[in-house]
C-alpha cells in the first residue's frame, strides 16, 4: 500500500534508526533529467508523517545545491554531539565531491548546513556507505576505481583500503559487512571486491565462472558475516546471486524472478529473509533468500508503475516501510503489510511519456517481457520477524507467570527452543509468612500465644492496647480483665482506699485527740439518736405494712437497712425515751407524716428542708417508686459530677453514660460498661461509646477498644480501616486481618457460633486480603480466610480459587458464581429459526449437551443425574435469550423485537397470551416464571440451571437485564425493567445477585398445598452447595396441588419486593415458552393437563458399613441439636452442617477419603459418643492441620459446627 | 517460535500459540503438564491466544498472520472451531475479550491498520464492526478497560453507566483509546509519547479506585505508565523505564498492582508502584532460577 508520495527525481536515503522523526532526504538525481528540463538542483529533507492523512509529504529543509548525486547516505555518527542531533548527511556528487551536512541545520532552516567538502576524486561519487560499527568511517566509490575510508571526526586525509582494483572502473556500490567492522565490499562493473582493512588488501574477488552477470550491487547479509548476494544489471541474466564466502567458488543460489536487469537491491535489516529487488522489468519484488527454493521465493510483489524504479530502500525505523524511486520523478513511501490489493494502477503521473509518445524509459509499449504479475500477492506471504514477538511474560491467576523466549538466531540451523516457563511470582515474602502464622495460630486454636507474640512486638501503645484487649478474649473472667487494662484494678482500688482511710486517720491524729472525740461523741450522739429513733420505727413501719409497700421490696428495704446499720455499726440504739415532736416544723411535720405512714410527705418534708439522708432512708421504706423519686431529687439538688456518676449508676442510664460522657473520660465510661452493663446491653453500649470515639479527632483509635470489648466486627473493621492511612497496603492489610480473624475467633468462642462476614468493608477487606494471597499462589489459606461468607465478591474469588486448586471433581466446590452461557455454534441459527425447534431437538443431542455441561461443571453431577431422570429437559439453545443483542449493537429495541418474535413465534405467542395479566398491573415486569409458575412443566425448580445457579447466580446483567425485551413486546415491559437491567449494578459488582427467587414459586402458586420450598433455601444461599435433600424434592414434586384454573393472573403483589430488581435476572426457558405455546393453542388441554411423572431421585449407593456409624451418630447429633434449640440462627447453621455432612456421606459412599481421615472421623465419633467434645474438637484441629486440606475442606466446617454446637447446647448422644 | 502463552481464568490451563501455525492447550494443574490439545486451522504464525470468561466457558480465541481469527470451543474434551472471522486484510496481530460484562465480545487489531470488534449473541450469530484506519500501517496491540466504573467502589451507588472502552497500540507510535458511543466506535483519546512503534499496550485490572491506568511499551525500549485520575479526560504519561532492548510485552497482575516486562533482551522484570507513586523494579525474573518453579517443555512441534 502506497503510504507518501514525493514528486521529485531523486536518490533518497533514509535517517537512521537512531533519528526520530523519521526523515527521507532527496538530492536530485545526477544523470537524469525531468520533463522540465530544469538543470538546477537541490537537497530536500522530507518528514514521514503517517499521522498526517493525504499522500504528500511535507518538506522540512531544504537548499539548492550546485551539483546533482548519484548516492545519499545518512548516518548517525555524532547524534550524541549537541551540534549534530541528527547525525551527518553525506552526498556523492557527480562532480568528484562528497558533502557532508548537518541535517539538523537543514531541518532548522539555518545558514551553512555544509559540514565538509571532501575533494579527492576524481570523478562521480556513485557509492557511499557508513560502517555500521565505527559510525563516523565513510566509505566512498569513484570512478576510476577509487574507493576512500574517510574519518568523519578528521576527514583531511582519506585512507584507501588497498591498492586500485585493476582495472580501473567506475565503483558501481560499496558496502560494509554488518558483522565483521573491518570487512568492505566494492562493485565494479561485472566484479566484487572484499576488502579488508587491517590488511589493507583485497581479500577475495567474487565472480561466477560459469555464468557471466555484470554485478553491479552488493548486499551484505545482516546477520551471516560470510554471505552476501550481488545483482546484476545485465538484462540477459537479471538474477540476484547468494554468496558464501566460505565456499566461493559458485553462489549459493540463485534468484531468478526479474526479466530484465537489477536496479537496486536492500537486504532488510530487521528480518534477514526479506530481500529487497527492483529492476527495468518495473518490477519492485520481494524475495526470501533463506527459503528452500533454489531460485529464490518471491514473498511479496509490490504494486508499480510502468516506470522503471532505479532505487528501494528499507526504512531504517520502521520495519515493512519502503522507498523506491522511480524514473517517472516520483518517489513512493509503501508498506509492504498494507492492505490495498496490488492493482496494475493507471500511471499515476506521466510527465515524460505525456511529452513524448515513445518514451524512453518506459516499457509500456515496447517491451515484449510485460506480462501481468503472478498471483497478487496483498501482504508478505512470509511473516515478517517484526511482528512476531519473541518473548512474554503474561500474569495468570494465583501469581503464576508464564514466560516463554525464544532463542536468538545465533544460528538459523538451530532448533528454536519451545519452552514456557511457570513461575510463582512472591512479591510480599513478608506478607506471606505473616499469613501463614497467623493461619497456624488460627488452625491450632493458639490465640493467646499468637496475641502474646503480637503484644511483644507491637510497634506503638495502640498496637499493644489493641492486642492486649483481644487477648482478653480467650483468658476467664474478660470483663475484669479489661477493667485491669483500663487501670482498674479492683486490689489495686482495695489498697488506694485502705491508703486513704488511712491517710484520714493520720490527718486527724494531729488535732487535740480528746477534743475530736469529744466532738464526734456529740455529733454521734446526735446523729445515733435520731437514726435509731427512725431505724426502730421504720422497722416497725415495715413490719406493719407488708401489704402496701409491696411483697418484694419491703425485703429490700429491710436488707438495705441491715446494711445501713450493720455499716453504721450502731449496735445500741438512744436509751432515751422517745418522744414524739408534732409541731408545725419539718420535724414535726414529718414525724406527723410518718404517724400517718405518709412516706410521701414526710420524704417531700425533708427534701424540702434539704434533709438528703431523712428523705433517702424514708423513700427506703416508701418503697422502689418513692426512692425513685427521691433519688432524682438528690441528684437534681446536686449536680457535682460525683453524685451524676452515682445517679447513672443508680438509675442504670448507662446508654446516656455512653452517649454524654466526656470523651476524655472514655476510659471510665468503658470501665463502667464492664462492671454493670448486663450481656445483652453491653455490646450496644461499646458500640455507641465507640461511634462517639470514632468522631473525636485525637481519640478515634480508642474506638477500636470498645469495638474490642464489644466483639463488634464489623465495626472494628471499619475503625481500624479508617485509622489506617495506607490502607490498601498489603502490611496494614495484614495487621488488620489479625486483629479480625482473632476477634472473630473470640466471639466465636463467646456466642459458641460462626459469625458470617456480613459487613461490606469487611468483605472487601477479606476478599482484598484473599485476592493478595492468591496472587502470592497461596491458594489453600486464601480460600480460608472465604469460606464462611455470602459475599458476592467473596462468592467469585472463592470459585476461582477452587477451581484453580483442581478441586473441581470434589463434591462441595462452591456453585458458579455466574451462569454459564453456551456458546452456540453457528450451524445453530437455523434451529433457532424454526419456531419451537428447540424442545425437540433429537435426544441425542440433548444428551449430548448434557454431558457437555456435565463436563464443565462436574461438581454438579447429582443435578445432572436428577435432571437425566425427569421427563423433561432444558435446551441449551435457551442461552440466546439470556443475552440481547440490542444492547450491543446500541439500535433501538423496536426495530430488533419485532424480528425476534418473527423468528420465535412461540416465545412471543406465549407472552401474547398473557398481556392482559402482566398489563393490568404497573409491576408486570416480574420474571416469566413468576407469571406463569402452576404449570406443572415449567415448574421452576426443575430446570438444573435455575436450580442452583440460574435463580441465585449472578448473570452479567447486561444481558440478563435485556431478556425480557427479547422475548416479549417491548411495549409489555416498564422500560425501567430493560434499562435496570443494562446498569451496572455497582453494589453488587458484576453480577448482581438474586435473591433466590425459586423459593417462592412453591409459596407463591401452590400455596400451603405444597410443602414451602423457601423453608428448605434459606434465603440468600444461592452460594451454599446445592441442597441435595432426596427426601425432599420427593415431597416436593410428588405433591403439586392439583391445578384446576390456570393463574394467569397470578397477582404479581405476591412478588416479594426484592424481585423487582433481580427479576429481569430469570432465565427464560425456551421449553417453558414452547409449553405455554401449547397451552395456549389448546387452553381446553391445558387445564386438565396432568402433572408429569416426578423425576425418580438419584439413588445414592449405600455408605460403606463401617462407615455407616459416621453417618448415623452425626445424625443423631443433629436431631438432638435441632430438638434442643429454638434459636433460628442455630437451626440454620444446622442446616448447613447437615449441608455439608452429605458432601462427608458422599465421600464416605465413594470411599475417596483417605485413611487417616476416616480414622480421625472415627475418633470423632467416639469422643461424642462419650460426650466428649474437646476431645472431638481436638481431633478435628489435629485432622485440619495434618494437611488433606482439599479432602476435607468441603465438610470439616461442618464437622466442627456441628460439635461446638453440640457442645454449646449441651447435647448429649450415646 | 512461540508467540504467545495465555493462561485460563482458574490458571489450570495453558495455551500456547508458534510460528509452525499450531495452537497447543496443556494441564497444567498442580505442577503436571499434559498436553490436552493440538489446533490447527491457521495458515501463517499464530500471534496471540486469548481465554474468554469461563462464563462462555472459557472459549479460546486466537489470531494470527493469515488474517484470521479463529474461535475455538471445547465440548467433551474435544476443541474445535466455533467461530472464524477473515475480515482483515493483513495480519491480525492482537486479541483481547471484552470483560465478560460486556456480553461475548473480542476486539482485534490488525496490520491493516483497522480494530474490529467482533460480538456475538451466543446463539450462533456473530456481528463485527470495524474501526478503519485506526492505526496507520498497523495495530499491534488492543487492551480492554475494566468492566466495573473506576471508583465503583468509593462511591458505590453512583449509577454510573460503564462505558466500554479499549486502548490500542500501533505502528504510528500512537496510543488511542475509543469509546463505544451510541453503539459506533469513537476515539476517544489520542495519546503521544512513544517514538516508535508501539508493541503491546495493557490497561490495569480496576482495583475500585478511581483512576485508571495503562501501561504501554514500545520498540523505543520504553514503557510508559498512562494514569488518568478518574475525574478529568488527561492522561498523564511516566515513563517506567528505558530498557536495553525493544519491549514486547506487558503484563499487568490479576490484582493490577504488578506488571511484568519483556524485553528483546529475554529479560523479564516486574514493576510496582510505590505509596509515593513512583514505579520500582521490584524482580528480574531470570529462566531457571530462583522463583521458577515449574517448567515446561512444549512437545516437539510436527
Amino acid at each position: 500500500m502506497k503510504l507518501k508520495e514525493i514528486d521529485r527525481t531523486a536518490n533518497i536515503t533514509w535517517s537512521p534508526a537512531e533519528q526520530y522523526p523519521v526523515y527521507l532526504a532527496a538530492g536530485t538525481a545526477a544523470q537524469q533529467l525531468d520533463a522540465t528540463f530544469s538543470t538546477s538542483a537541490a537537497l530536500e529533507i522530507y518528514k514521514l508523517d503517517l499521522s498526517e492523512p493525504g499522500i504528500k509529504m511535507r518538506v522540512s529543509g531544504s537548499i539548492t545545491t550546485d551539483c546533482r548525486f548519484h548516492k545519499l547516505v545518512w548516518g548517525c555518527h555524532g547524534m550524541e554531539d549537541p551540534e549534530t542531533p541528527s547525525g551527518y548527511l553525506v552526498g556523492g556528487a557527480d562532480n568528484g565531491n562528497v558533502f557532508v551536512w548537518n541535517p539538523a541545520k537543514l531541518l532548522e532552516n539555518q545558514a551553512d548546513p555544509l559540514v565538509y567538502k571532501l575533494s579527492k576524486h576524481t570523478g562521480a561519487v556513485a557509492a557511499l556507505d557508513v560502517n555500521p560499527f565505527q559510525t563516523n568511517l565513510l566509505a566512498s566509490g569513484g570512478s576510476e576505481s577509487e574507493i576512500f575510508i574517510w574519518d568523519l571526526n578528521n576527514p583531511t586525509t582519506p585512507m584507501t583500503p588497498g591498492s586500485k582494483s585493476q582495472p580501473p572502473d567506475d565503483v558501481t556500490c560499496i558496502a560494509w559487512n554488518r558483522q565483521v567492522q573491518h570487512i568492505l565490499a566494492s562493485t565494479y562493473a561485472g566484479r566484487c571486491v572484499v576488502w579488508d582493512l587491517r590488511k589493507n588488501e583485497p581479500i577475495i574477488k567474487v565472480s561466477d565462472s560459469m555464468s557471466r552477470i555484470k554485478c553491479k550491487l552488493s548486499a551484505w547479509h545482516p546477520d551471516v558475516a560470510t554471505q552476501m548476494c550481488l545483482a546484476s544489471e545485465d538484462d540477459h541474466s537479471p538474477v540476484i546471486q547468494l554468496w558464501d564466502l566460505r565456499f566461493a567458488t559458485s553462489p549459493l543460489k540463485t534468484l531468478e524472478g526479474h526479466q530484465r536487469g537489477i536496479l537496486s537491491v536492500a537486504w532488510c535489516s530487521r528480518d534477514p529473509d526479506l530481500l529487497l529487488s527492483c529492476g527495468k522489468d518495473n518490477r519492485i519484488l520481494c524475495w526470501n533468500p533463506n527459503s528452500q527454493a533454489q531460485t529464490g521465493e518471491v514473498v511479496y510483489e509490490l504494486p508499480t508503475s510502468h516506470q522503471w524504479t532505479f532505487d528501494v530502500q528499507w526504512c531504517p525505523r520502521n520495519p515493512g516501510v519502503i522507498s523506491a524511486s522511480s524514473f517517472d520523478g516520483h518517489i513512493s513511501v509503501y508498506t509492504l503489510m498494507g492492505s490495498a490489493p496490488p492493482q496494475r494502477r493507471r500511471r499515476t503521473s506521466s510527465n515524460i511519456s505525456d511529452s513524448f509518445q515513445n518514451d524512453p524509459f518506459s516499457q509500456q509499449s515496447s517491451a515484449p517481457i510485460q506480462e501481468e504479475p503472478p498471483a497478487e500477492v496483498a501482504v508478505l506471504s512470509k511473516a515478517p520477524k517484526w511482528l512476531s514477538r519473541p518473548v512474554g511474560a503474561s500474569f495468570g491467576f494465583g501469581g503464576k507467570l508464564v514466560c516463554f523466549e525464544n532463542s536468538k538466531p545465533g544460528n538459523p540451523q538451530q532448533a528454536d527452543e519451545r519452552l514456557v516457563y511457570i513461575s510463582q511470582v512472591v512479591t510480599e515474602t513478608e506478607l506471606v509468612s505473616r499469613s501463614n502464622q497467623l493461619e497456624q495460630a488460627l488452625s491450632n486454636g493458639q490465640y493467646n500465644e499468637f496475641c502474646s507474640l503480637k503484644i511483644a512486638n507491637s510497634q506503638d501503645e495502640l498496637e499493644q492496647h489493641i492486642w492486649n484487649f483481644l487477648k482478653v478474649h480467650f483468658e476467664t473472667e474478660p470483663r475484669s480483665k479489661y477493667l485491669q487494662l483500663l487501670g482498674f484494678d479492683e486490689a489495686e482500688l482495695m489498697k488506694k482506699v485502705t491508703q486513704a482511710m488511712q491517710c484520714e486517720q493520720d490527718a486527724s491524729a494531729g488535732v487535740d485527740a480528746s477534743e475530736l472525740a469529744q466532738k464526734m461523741a456529740l455529733l454521734n450522739g446526735k446523729v445515733c439518736s435520731f437514726v435509731g429513733s427512725s431505724l426502730l420505727f421504720v422497722f416497725q413501719v415495715s413490719t406493719l405494712l407488708p401489704a402496701e409497700a409491696g411483697d418484694g421490696n419491703i425485703g429490700n428495704g429491710s436488707s438495705a437497712f441491715d446494711q445501713i446499720a450493720g455499716l453504721q455499726d450502731y449496735s445500741e440504739p438512744s436509751k432515751s425515751p422517745l418522744s414524739f415532736t408534732v409541731g408545725e416544723d419539718c420535724d414535726g411535720l414529718v414525724t406527723q407524716a410518718l404517724l400517718m405512714a405518709d412516706f410521701q410527705s414526710a420524704v417531700d418534708v425533708c427534701l424540702h428542708s434539704n434533709k438528703m439522708a431523712e428523705a433517702i432512708i424514708l423513700a427506703i421504706a416508701g418503697g422502689p417508686e418513692l426512692l425513685e423519686r427521691t433519688q432524682k431529687a438528690f441528684f437534681q439538688k446536686n449536680k457535682g459530677s460525683l453524685s451524676r456518676i452515682i445517679s447513672l449508676v443508680v438509675t442504670r442510664d448507662f446508654e446516656s453514660v455512653m452517649q454524654t460522657c466526656d470523651l476524655e473520660n472514655w476510659k471510665e465510661a468503658l470501665a463502667m460498661a464492664l462492671t454493670y452493663a448486663k450481656a445483652d446491653e453491653f455490646t450496644q453500649l461499646c458500640e455507641t461509646l465507640g461511634q462517639r470515639l470514632e468522631q473525636h479527632p485525637t481519640l478515634a483509635a480508642n474506638a477500636c477498644l470498645c469495638y474490642i470489648c464489644a466483639g463488634s466486627l464489623p465495626q472494628l473493621v471499619t475503625c481500624l480501616d479508617t485509622l489506617t492511612q495506607h490502607s490498601g497496603s498489603p502490611d496494614t492489610l495484614q495487621d488488620l486481618v489479625e486483629k479480625v480473624m482473632i476477634l472473630q475467633k473470640a466471639v466465636e468462642l463467646r456466642d459458641g457460633q460462626t459469625q458470617q462476614v456480613s459487613s461490606d468493608i469487611l468483605a472487601q477487606k477479606l476478599s482484598s486480603y484473599a485476592g493478595l494471597l492468591a496472587g502470592q499462589g497461596n491458594l489453600n489459606i486464601a480460600l480460608m480466610y472465604l469460606s464462611n461468607s455470602t459475599e458476592m465478591s467473596l462468592a467469585i474469588l472463592r470459585e476461582r480459587l477452587f477451581c484453580a486448586l483442581g478441586q473441581r471433581a470434589t463434591a462441595g466446590s462452591p456453585p458458579k458464581p455466574f451462569q454459564v452461557v453456551d456458546v452456540q455454534p453457528e450451524r445453530a441459527v437455523s434451529q433457532q429459526v424454526a419456531p419451537a425447534a428447540a424442545p425437540r431437538q433429537p435426544q441425542q443431542q440433548r444428551q449430548q449437551q448434557q454431558q457437555q455441561r456435565q463436563q464443565q461443571q462436574p461438581m454438579s453431577n447429582q443435578f445432572y443425574q436428577t435432571q437425566a431422570n425427569s421427563t423433561f429437559e432444558t435446551t441449551t439453545t435457551s442461552s440466546s435469550t439470556y443475552y440481547n443483542p440490542n444492547q450491543y449493537t446500541g439500535q433501538s429495541m423496536g426495530q430488533t423485537a419485532p424480528t425476534f418474535s418473527s423468528q420465535q413465534p412461540a416465545v412471543s405467542a406465549a407472552s401474547y397470551g398473557h398481556t392482559p395479566a402482566t398489563t393490568s398491573s404497573g409491576r408486570a415486569r416480574g420474571p416469566l416464571g413468576q407469571k406463569y409458575p402452576s404449570y406443572p412443566q415449567t415448574t421452576a425448580p426443575y430446570d438444573p440451571y435455575s436450580t442452583p445457579y440460574a435463580q441465585p447466580g449472578y448473570t452479567p446483567n447486561s444481558y440478563s437485564g435485556g431478556q425480557p425485551t427479547t422475548s416479549q413486546p417491548a411495549q409489555m415491559y416498564d422500560p425501567t425493567s430493560a434499562s435496570t437491567g443494562l446498569q451496572p449494578m455497582s453494589s453488587g459488582g458484576p453480577y448482581a445477585p438474586a435473591a433466590a427467587p425459586s423459593g417462592h414459586y412453591g409459596s407463591a402458586t401452590n400455596g400451603p398445598a405444597v410443602p414451602s420450598y423457601q423453608e428448605n433455601r434459606p434465603a440468600g444461599s444461592w452460594n451454599d452447595p446445592p441442597i441435595l435433600k432426596e427426601k425432599k424434592k420427593e415431597v416436593k414434586y410428588e405433591a403439586p396441588a392439583p391445578i384446576t384454573q390456570p393463574v394467569f393472573g397470578v397477582p404479581t403483589e405476591q412478588a416479594p419486593p426484592d424481585m423487582t430488581n433481580y427479576g429481569a435476572n430469570q432465565m427464560y426457558n425456551p421449553q417453558q415458552a414452547y409449553q405455554q405455546q401449547q397451552q395456549q393453542q389448546q387452553p381446553q388441554q391445558v387445564r386438565v393437563a396432568p402433572s408429569p411423572a416426578p423425576p425418580k431421585p438419584v439413588v445414592k449407593a449405600p455408605i460403606p458399613p463401617e462407615h455407616q456409624v459416621l453417618e448415623d451418630i452425626f445424625s443423631k447429633v443433629v436431631n438432638q441439636c435441632l430438638h434442643t434449640t429454638n434459636n433460628p440462627q442455630i437451626k440454620r447453621k444446622l442446616e448447613d452442617v447437615l449441608r455439608k455432612l452429605e458432601l462427608l456421606y458422599d465421600k464416605l459412599r465413594e470411599q475417596s477419603l483417605s485413611p487417616n481421615v476416616i480414622v480421625g472421623l472415627h475418633q470423632i465419633i467416639q469422643a461424642i459418643q462419650q460426650y466428649d467434645y474437646q476431645t472431638g474438637l481436638a481431633c478435628h484441629t489435629q485432622m485440619i492441620s495434618q494437611g488433606n486440606f482439599s479432602e476435607i475442606c468441603s465438610f470439616m466446617p461442618g464437622v466442627k459446627m456441628l460439635l461446638q454446637t453440640a457442645m454449646q447446647l449441651q447435647v448429649y448422644v450415646q | 517460535m512461540i508467540h504467545d502463552a495465555q493462561m485460563d481464568y482458574y490458571g489450570t490451563k495453558l495455551a500456547t500459540c508458534s510460528s509452525d501455525r499450531s495452537l497447543k492447550i496443556f494441564d497444567v494443574q498442580s505442577g503436571q503438564q499434559t498436553l490436552l490439545a493440538d489446533l490447527r486451522g491457521h495458515e501463517g504464525p499464530v500471534w496471540q491466544v486469548a481465554w474468554s470468561h469461563p462464563i462462555y466457558n472459557s472459549l479460546l480465541a486466537s489470531c494470527g498472520y493469515d488474517r484470521r481469527v479463529i474461535i475455538w470451543k471445547e465440548t467433551n474434551g474435544i476443541w474445535s472451531k466455533l467461530h472464524e472471522c477473515s475480515n482483515h486484510d493483513s495480519s491480525v496481530n492482537s486479541i483481547c475479550w471484552a470483560p465478560h460484562e460486556f456480553g461475548l465480545m473480542l476486539a482485534c487489531g490488525s496490520s491493516d491498520g483497522s480494530i474490529s470488534i467482533v460480538s456475538s449473541t451466543c446463539d450462533g450469530t456473530w456481528e463485527m464492526k470495524k474501526i478503519n484506519n485506526a492505526h496507520t500501517i498497523g495495530c499491534n496491540a488492543v487492551s480492554w478497560g475494566p468492566a466495573i466504573h473506576p471508583g465503583a467502589l468509593l462511591e458505590p451507588s453512583g449509577g454510573h453507566k460503564t462505558v466500554k472502552k479499549f486502548v490500542s497500540g500501533g505502528c504510528d507510535n500512537l496510543i488511542k483509546i475509543w469509546r463505544e458511543d451510541d453503539g459506533q466506535w469513537v476515539e476517544e483519546q489520542k495519546l503521544e509519547g512513544h517514538s516508535d512503534w508501539v508493541r503491546d499496550v495493557a490497561w490495569a485490572p480496576s482495583v475500585g479506585l478511581p483512576k485508571s491506568v495503562i501501561a504501554s511499551c514500545s520498540q523505543d525500549c520504553r514503557v510508559i505508565i498512562w494514569m488518568n485520575d478518574g475525574k478529568s479526560g488527561s492522561w498523564e504519561p511516566q515513563i517506567l523505564h528505558k530498557f536495553n532492548d525493544v519491549v514486547w510485552h506487558v503484563s499487568w497482575s490479576i490484582t493490577g498492582n504488578i506488571l511484568a516486562v519483556s524485553g528483546g533482551d529475554n529479560k523479564v522484570s516486574m514493576w510496582k508502584e510505590t505509596l509515593d507513586g513512583r514505579w520500582v523494579c521490584i524482580s528480574d525474573v531470570n529462566r531457571g532460577q530462583g522463583q521458577v518453579k515449574e517448567a515446561l517443555t512444549e512437545a516437539t512441534a510436527s
